[in-house]
């Protein structure tokens, strides 16, 4: 990794490419001694900004780890976690928690709506927990965009999964955040209203610019990226550009058996 | 089964404490509650033993007149060492500090028959000899060698007045303090025949008195064949002898009475204490049972029936019944034994003793009170556990369904709100109407169980109908804690489940109702009384002559205007002088003004008509009211003057008039009377009593000057609102543990729905909420839940005691009602406080979780 020449008003240490967050050797261990499990064991990757990336592979690989690490959810055993221009292990728990607040957006497998609340309602709580106003042309926007018109002075059990998952998804992107992490978002819902919602996350990142990191162990889902970065037993395992669901179920094939290799 | 009941309760030990201290905190009511009834009734034997000394038998009269012949019968009668006779006779005794009305007993003939015991000196043997208890003796500043003034008051029928006796006795001994309430007469020892000289006398000559005679037995005396004989002998046959024992046994049983009444009231307050506890218990079980519906269908899935279901649930509702309420049983206990000790090591010569009288009883009750309490109230959720469905199991769970409250509930709310207001009203029209009739008191009592009918049904409709009430206050509420974002979603939290909120508030709503009514109805009965006393009593200190020969000195006068907290004063002459229409004519006290101005001192305006040529006289023995009519009023010299009557609140047969008028009527009056009154601000007993110090000083100075009484309505005044104020404090210290249950319920509710709501707060967190926002939501819930208690209650507490003073004290005349406004404030205070408290321990847990649970799946 080349590193820019120190100068004056921009940090030291930032990177030369425009990342959006940046994992540099991280490692979780959870547990100690015998039980103890290595769910990231030196992961260096990096999701570059108006990315929108897919991370695979099979289950307790370490994906959800990285990506709660990487949002600053939970603290690394060793290595760095950077979220722009921001290293987030040196941060304490009220620092992260500001951080995400402005920062990152979330969307959920079980879509977290919080049920006293209208659709409405539940969109705009990330910019009443930042104390910021909500951009009204940008709320139009996302509630257009995501077809939830009709919809909004509903509460979370009036609606279908699809539909709390596009409000999950609109609330995600209210505050306009850096990047956005969605682990299995399509974990929950149906083939047809899976798409919907993958559909919209790629046009989040084509049109409205957004950088989007998305866990999932489906192949369909993970074409809809741009790039697919494949993790096993908590290593990065590879890497995929412009995926096809075919080519990333070779990926994940690959992944099984050892003697073929992936190039990236 | 019983495996599986032991283990769920054993995975959800930590959500059953709030039940079990809820339970705990009752049940150690109940078990106070019966041994400290039971440690009162053995005060009571104790001390009944100790006032009949060693006596080997009582006489008893049982209405039956004794006289000297019955009690030369009782010490004729063989076998019979000596008796004495259980008399006792009141006399004013004064000494350099105080004077004092005293009650003495004869001096014992033998020791056996001595009740309380010699501390120093010797027994008064000579008329002109006198013991005293040395409380007393401190009291009045007399040492043994002292020569005391003593005095008592005959009834002189001829006169139609009471005449003063004194006499000057020598204090040659001191008795060890006692204060033994049943033993009479405990304050001094007089020789017994100068005793009966002084009674008989005072008695307008009869001999004979009502009581007990104590008897002491030869050596070698047969007591059976003595008590026969005793029993036989002339005049006594209605009389009844006895043992001491027996006497005590026979009289603690009259005097349970009052012990019974004690114990009913203290189980009443217990009973609330356990209806507040069975409401949190029935709200923690129900929620167990909701979060417990997954493992509940899967049992029902692999067999287990309906019966086995409820069966499990009541199981778990006794095991943790029964262990609280054993807790309970301890804690009760030792509050009572650790009680008993303070008081006796506070009374020197206590009789309660050190030891508590613990029986059989005592365990029963409160464990079986506990557990039933449990059990019921465990009722409604097992049967809510039973109507679980097996295919419940293989449904996702996702937030308990909460169905609306039904109609029915509402039509119950409106009907039992009503009737019981509408009875509350009826109660106070019926003592109101009738309140100056002749049936006033039947009225009153008719109210008050109307009234009290009409409170209990009204707030069962207020219990019943705060599920609709409690979700439409807490939004307005909520509006007060804020727009942020914890405080906004805090409001939502608290009506997302209107019937554990609600039953979480009816907890508080039944505490904070009843002591907010006591403290209204304390209050008013206070103010009422206050008004009352100042125009019955409207002199706040009176320093007065006891021999109106000699007037005070104006050192004396000065000494009391100088006592800090006398705000004015003034003095005044009495004298006494005839007044009469046609035939009936009665003396009265005549008082007129000296120096000062009486309207400066007088707190009533009974005054005001006083002019040339006016009496304001009060009420008098043989005249009753007299309104308007001239009358001749006679002085000591016989000189005549016709003046106008104006009936005044100033006392029986005391009249005033103008100085000119007083001069003309009684030339030589003394000036035997100051009149004091208090700043506003002073302390009523501090002030009464400095200016007794005051004024003794004077007199022990200047051996001329007079001794002075001094009393007035300040320190009635005072007492009677400190005896308010104790009574309060009492009932709401017995209070505070149904409202201290009750917080605890809101503790329970909150952290039940920090369980339940674990992934709704990671979310939050992981959406950006701080640890520290998260805490604040937790309280603002917690606040809210308990100001909506306290609201509610608080507003029905404040109509009630307006109902209930307006009934029980209608009758007094000048009703004066009002807002408690500290109490309240205690109540608002306490509301928020216990609230945030509340949230503590919630609110740990909760800020405990890792967001990442947000992203969990289940
Ligand atoms: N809180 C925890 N305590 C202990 N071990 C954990 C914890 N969280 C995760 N692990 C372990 O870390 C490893 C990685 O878990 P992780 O959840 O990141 O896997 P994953 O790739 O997201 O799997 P899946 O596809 O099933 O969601 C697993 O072996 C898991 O058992
Ligand atoms: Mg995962």
């Amino acid at each position: 990794m080349t590193q820019t020449i120190p100068s004056p008003p921009s940090p030291p240490s930032r990177p030369e490419t425009p990342a959006a967050a940046r994992a540099v050797g991280l490692t979780k261990i959870y547990g100690r001694g015998d039980v103890a499990v290595h769910a990231l064991d030196g992961v260096d990757v990096t999701f570059a900004a108006g990315e929108f990336t897919a991370i695979m592979g099979p289950s307790g690989s370490g994906k959800s780890t990285l990506m709660h690490l990487l949002a600053g959810l939970d603290t690394a055993t060793a290595g760095q976690a950077w979220l722009g221009g921001t290293e987030l292990t040196t941060l304490n728990d009220d620092q992260l928690t500001l951080l995400r607040r402005q920062r990152v957006g979330f969307v959920f497998q079980s879509f977290n709506l919080l049920p006293m609340f209208t659709a409405a309602q539940n969109i705009a709580l990330p910019s009443q927990l930042a104390g910021t106003r909500l951009d009204t042309e940008w709320y139009d926007t996302l509630v257009g965009t995501l077809g939830l018109g009709d919809r909004l002075s509903h509460k979370p059990h009036e609606l279908s999964g699809g539909q709390q998952q596009r409000v999950a998804i609109a609330r995600a992107l209210s505050t306009r955040p850096e990047v956005v992490f969605a682990d299995e978002p399509t974990g929950n819902l149906d083939s047809r209203s899976g798409t919907e919602v993958l559909s919209f996350l790629r046009r989040s990142v084509r049109e409205l610019g957004q950088t989007i990191v998305m866990v999932t162990h489906d192949p369909a889902a993970a074409a809809y990226a741009d790039r697919v970065v494949l993790l096993a037993d908590g290593r990065i395992a590879g890497s995929i550009t412009d995926p096809t669901p075919e080519s990333v179920l070779a990926g994940l094939d690959a992944l099984r058996n050892p003697a073929a290799t992936v190039v990236g | 089964m019983l495996r599986a009941t032991l283990d769920q309760m054993r995975a959800s030990a930590g959500r059953l404490t709030a039940a079990a201290i809820a339970i705990l905190l009752g049940t150690a009511f109940v078990a106070a509650s019966l041994l400290a009834s039971a440690t009162m009734e053995r005060a009571t034997h104790d001390a009944f033993t100790a006032s009949y000394g060693d006596a080997d038998l009582v006489v008893d009269a049982q209405g039956v007149p004794i006289g000297p012949e019955e009690v030369a019968a009782v010490r004729g009668t063989d076998g019979v060492a000596t008796a004495d006779v259980q008399s006792w006779f009141g006399l004013e005794v004064t000494g350099p500090r105080a004077t004092e009305w005293v009650s003495f007993s004869p001096t014992p003939s033998d020791p056996r028959l001595a009740v309380g015991t010699l501390s120093s000196g010797r027994d008064a043997t000579a008329a002109d000899e006198i013991v005293l208890a040395a409380d007393v003796a401190e009291r009045l500043g007399v040492e043994i060698g002292d020569v005391v003034p003593v005095g008592f008051q005959v009834y002189d029928e001829a006169t139609d007045t009471q005449e003063q006796r004194t006499d000057r006795l020598e204090v040659v001994g001191l008795l060890e303090a006692s204060d033994n309430f049943f033993a009479m007469g405990a304050g001094g020892r007089l020789e017994p025949e100068a005793l009966d000289a002084w009674r008989t006398e005072q008695n307008g000559g009869d001999p004979e008195f009502y009581g007990t005679v104590l008897v002491a037995l030869a050596d070698g005396a047969d007591l059976e064949s003595v008590r026969a004989d005793l029993q036989s002998a002339p005049g006594l046959a209605d009389a009844s002898v006895w043992t001491v024992p027996e006497l005590a046994a026979e009289r603690t049983a009259q005097e349970t009475g009052s012990n019974v009444t004690f114990l009913v009231v203290m189980l009443g307050f217990a009973a609330v204490a356990l209806s507040v506890a069975g409401l949190v218990i029935s709200n923690t079980f129900q929620v167990l049972v909701a979060q417990r519906t997954r493992t509940l269908a899967l049992l029902r899935c692999v067999g287990a029936s309906r019966g086995q279901i409820r069966r499990s649930v009541l199981l778990e509702a006794t095991l943790v019944g029964l262990l609280a309420s054993l807790a309970g049983l301890a804690l009760g206990t030792g509050v009572v034994m650790i009680g008993v000790r303070v008081l006796d090591g506070a009374f020197a010569s206590s009789t309660i003793g050190t030891t508590v009288p613990f029986s059989w009883p005592v365990p029963v009750v409160t464990l079986g009170v506990g557990v039933l309490v449990t059990l019921l109230s465990a009722l409604v959720p097992a049967r809510m556990a039973t109507r679980v469905a097996p295919v419940a199991a293989l449904r996702p769970v996702e937030g308990p369904s909460e169905q609306g409250a039904g109609r029915l509930r509402m039509t119950l709310t409106v009907a039992a709100t009503l009737v019981g207001a509408l009875m509350l009203a009826g109660g106070v029209a019926l003592s109101l109407g009738l309140s100056d009739t002749d049936s006033a008191d039947a009225a009153m009592l008719g109210g008050l169980a109307i009234g009290v009918l009409g409170g209990l049904i009204s707030l069962t409709g207020i219990l019943v109908g705060s599920v609709f009430l409690v979700p439409r206050l807490l939004p307005l509420l909520g509006r007060l804690a804020g727009k942020s974002v914890p405080a906004r979603i805090a409001t939502a939290n608290a009506v997302r489940n209107p019937r554990r909120t609600a039953a979480t508030t009816n907890a508080l709503v039944i505490g904070v109702a009843l002591v907010v009514m006591m403290s209204t109805g304390a209050y008013s009965a206070r103010h009422t009384l206050m008004d009352e006393l100042d125009s019955s009593f409207p002199v706040d200190v009176v320093a007065q002559v006891g021999d109106t020969s000699v007037g005070v000195t104006p050192e004396q006068v000065e000494a009391v205007r100088q006592t800090e907290g006398v705000a004015a004063t003034a003095t005044l002459r009495t004298g006494s002088v005839e007044i009469g229409t046609g035939d009936l004519t009665t003396y009265v006290d005549l008082m007129a003004v000296d120096s000062g101005d009486l309207g400066d001192v007088m707190r009533s305006d009974a005054l005001d008509g006083l002019t040339d040529g006016v009496m304001v006289i009060g009420w008098t023995y043989e005249l009753g009211d007299l309104d308007g009519e001239t009358v001749t009023v006679t002085g000591s010299d016989g000189t005549t003057l016709d003046l106008r009557m104006v009936p005044g609140d100033v006392g029986q047969n005391t009249a005033y008039v103008t100085p000119e008028a007083a001069e003309m009527l009684v030339p030589d009056a003394q000036v035997t009377t100051i009149y004091a009154r208090m700043a506003d601000d002073a302390d009523a007993v501090a002030t009464a009593g400095a200016v007794q110090n005051a004024v003794n000083e004077v007199t022990e100075a200047d051996g001329s000057a007079p001794v002075l009484q001094v009393g007035g309505a300040a320190v009635e005044r005072a007492a009677y609102g400190q005896v308010i104020d104790t009574l309060l404090a009492v009932v709401l210290g017995l209070l505070a543990v149904a409202v201290i249950i009750a917080l605890v319920g809101v503790a329970n509710t909150l952290s039940l729905s920090v369980l339940e709501r674990r992934r709704e707060n990671a979310t939050l967190r992981a959406m950006g909420l701080t640890r520290g926002q998260l805490r604040g939501m937790l309280a603002v819930e917690g606040v809210l839940i308990a100001s909506v208690g306290a609201l509610v209650g608080g507003v029905a507490g404040l109509l009630y005691g307006w109902a209930g003073a307006a009934v029980v004290l209608g009758g007094l005349g000048s009703l004066s009602l009002g807002v408690p406004w500290p109490q309240l404030a205690a109540v608002a205070v306490i509301a928020l406080v216990a609230g945030l408290v509340a949230s503590v321990l919630p609110a740990r847990s909760a800020v405990r979780q890792s967001p990442v649970a947000a992203l969990a799946t289940d």
